[in-house]
């Protein structure tokens, strides 16, 4: 097999442009909004057992060039580059403000 | 091959890596005052356990499973911006299935399956708003998925892969459900490279290439519309015979609408190709439908119930049809990260004729039956979903 799709293959993957012009036809007319789809078999999304909306645990976290941010509701205290961790709660565990 | 195959990986990230990087110093002195985030190791997981009774008509048992509609795991993520543009990202994500419900075989001693963890994702990624993004490692392949797009909100008891809920379990003929089912999901997950485009007007194009020399292309969409959702995945994939895939190629397709007042539908199809000569020539077809409905009955969270029909020719071998339907019902308790969900799936094969049985002639119960048209398997499943 080589990496370049054969011609019979070039075929086959004619369809999935046909089905994809389908589907631009409807978003065009409609003037959409995106939304993200999430699989059904992932972990869900939203809040858990222990986690607020954001749904994860930053266990580590800290400000990438040791200084802090200038937004009141993350500022953190500036710690030393030697040092960087600068965790919100006193254990060293946060929570994480808004999944990737 | 294996060394042009490593030679074009390497090239690929770094062509991506460089451009994130150049425009980061070409747009920005100090691009991270900018755009700057914390970097955090990100934790998370669930456990899913559930109760499933079965029946195929000569046997029935009760098993405690995990539910591998949407397994127990856990998952670690860290991500860091570069620039405003340019992030990069790593995740380990793991699954540990103590008696999965796909595994589980009637009159079974012990436990099935692996009593241990098992891989999910181990993958890097580089991600550029601009450019796209490029996975490398274990991970979803760009066809994973593309047959399994469900808006239903009932996915964690019942979807288009009909397999998870009791896939191990057998006709009374002694041929598994697994056997009878698929409903082509793509190359699933492996170890591979593979590249998403940026997202344009709700589109988004992805291929891959994985460890066994096999290629995909997908196409996803998802956009909303004056409070109605509609989501859609294609894929085609081109296999490599005698390494993990049984077909020369396959296209697998879903789409499903979520309406405003929460009535949903959901299609599913896909196909293999096989064109070896004479017998080894199979053509197999899969059918996928569900309607549902969301709403509030209570101040919990959501209640989704929904309704499926799946349908499967030729897949254990040429001449066999499959049909599955089911009902299902989930409870979301909001506070506590839970779903609540109940289901029952009903398995039909008919043989058309043709019985080969797997061992030949002898079913799990060690009997000569060779029944063309076995009776029904009835699975029966309940439990909870917690995410923590």
């Amino acid at each position: 097999m080589t990496f370049s799709p054969s011609a019979q293959a070039c075929s086959r993957l004619r369809k999935v442009p046909l089905a994809a012009a389908a589907c631009l036809v409807l978003a065009g007319c409609s003037g959409g909004q995106e939304f993200a789809y999430h699989p059904v078999d992932e972990i869900p999304q939203g809040a858990g057992l222990v986690t607020d909306e954001g749904g994860e645990f930053a266990v580590v976290k800290w400000d990438p060039r040791g200084r802090s941010k200038s937004s009141p509701e993350t500022t953190v205290s500036a710690p030393s580059p030697d040092a960087p961790r600068a965790a919100k709660s006193t254990s060293g565990i946060t929570e994480a403000a808004t999944p990737e | 091959m294996r060394a042009k195959s490593l030679l074009m990986s390497t090239a690929l990230v770094g062509v991506v890596a460089m451009a994130g990087a150049s425009q980061a110093h070409a747009a920005d002195k100090d691009p991270i005052d900018e755009c700057r985030e914390d970097i955090a190791l990100k934790i998370s997981g669930q456990v899913n356990r559930a109760f499933l009774y079965a029946d195929n008509g000569v046997v029935d048992d009760f098993f405690h499973v995990d539910n591998d509609n949407s397994s127990t795991r856990l998952r670690a993520r860290a991500v860091g911006r570069v620039s405003c543009d340019f992030k990069v990202g790593a995740q380990i994500e793991v699954q540990f299935e103590s008696n999965s419900s796909s595994q589980v075989r009637f009159k079974q001693s012990g436990q099935a399956g692996p009593n241990n963890f098992t891989e999910r994702k181990l993958e890097i990624w580089f991600d550029s708003e601009t450019w796209g993004r490029l996975w490398l490692g274990q991970g979803d392949t760009a066809s994973n998925g593309t047959s399994e797009v469900d808006l239903s909100k009932t996915g964690v008891i019942g979807y288009s892969g009909i397999e998870d809920m009791a896939g191990g379990l057998e006709f009374e003929n002694g041929v598994r459900i697994s056997q009878a089912f698929n409903n082509y999901d793509g190359l699933s997950r492996t170890d591979r490279v593979r590249y998403d485009t940026p997202t344009i007007a709700g589109f988004k194009l992805s291929t891959s290439w994985t460890d066994d020399n096999e290629w995909d292309v997908a196409l996803r969409f998802a956009q909303g519309f004056n409070g109605h959702k509609f989501a859609a995945a294609v894929s085609y994939v081109d296999g490599e015979r005698g390494q993990g895939f049984s077909s020369d190629y396959q296209m697998s397709g879903s789409a499903s609408v979520l309406f405003s007042n929460g009535f949903n539908l959901t299609f599913a199809a896909g196909m293999q190709e096989d064109e070896g000569a004479g017998a080894a020539q199979r053509n197999t077809r899969f059918l996928y439908g569900k309607v549902g409905w969301i709403f509030d009955i209570i101040d919990w969270g959501f209640t989704a119930i929904a309704a499926d029909v799946a349908y499967n020719k030729n897949e254990r071998a040429s001449g066999d049809e499959a049909w599955s339907y089911g009902i299902y019902a989930v409870q979301k308790i909001d506070w506590v990260g839970t779903e609540l969900y109940a289901g029952v799936r009903v398995h039909e094969l008919d043989h058309g004729g043709t019985v080969t049985l797997v061992p030949a002639g002898v079913n799990f119960l060690n009997q000569i039956n060779a029944t063309a048209d076995p009776d029904n398997v009835v699975a029966f499943m309940t439990g909870a979903r917690i995410k923590f």
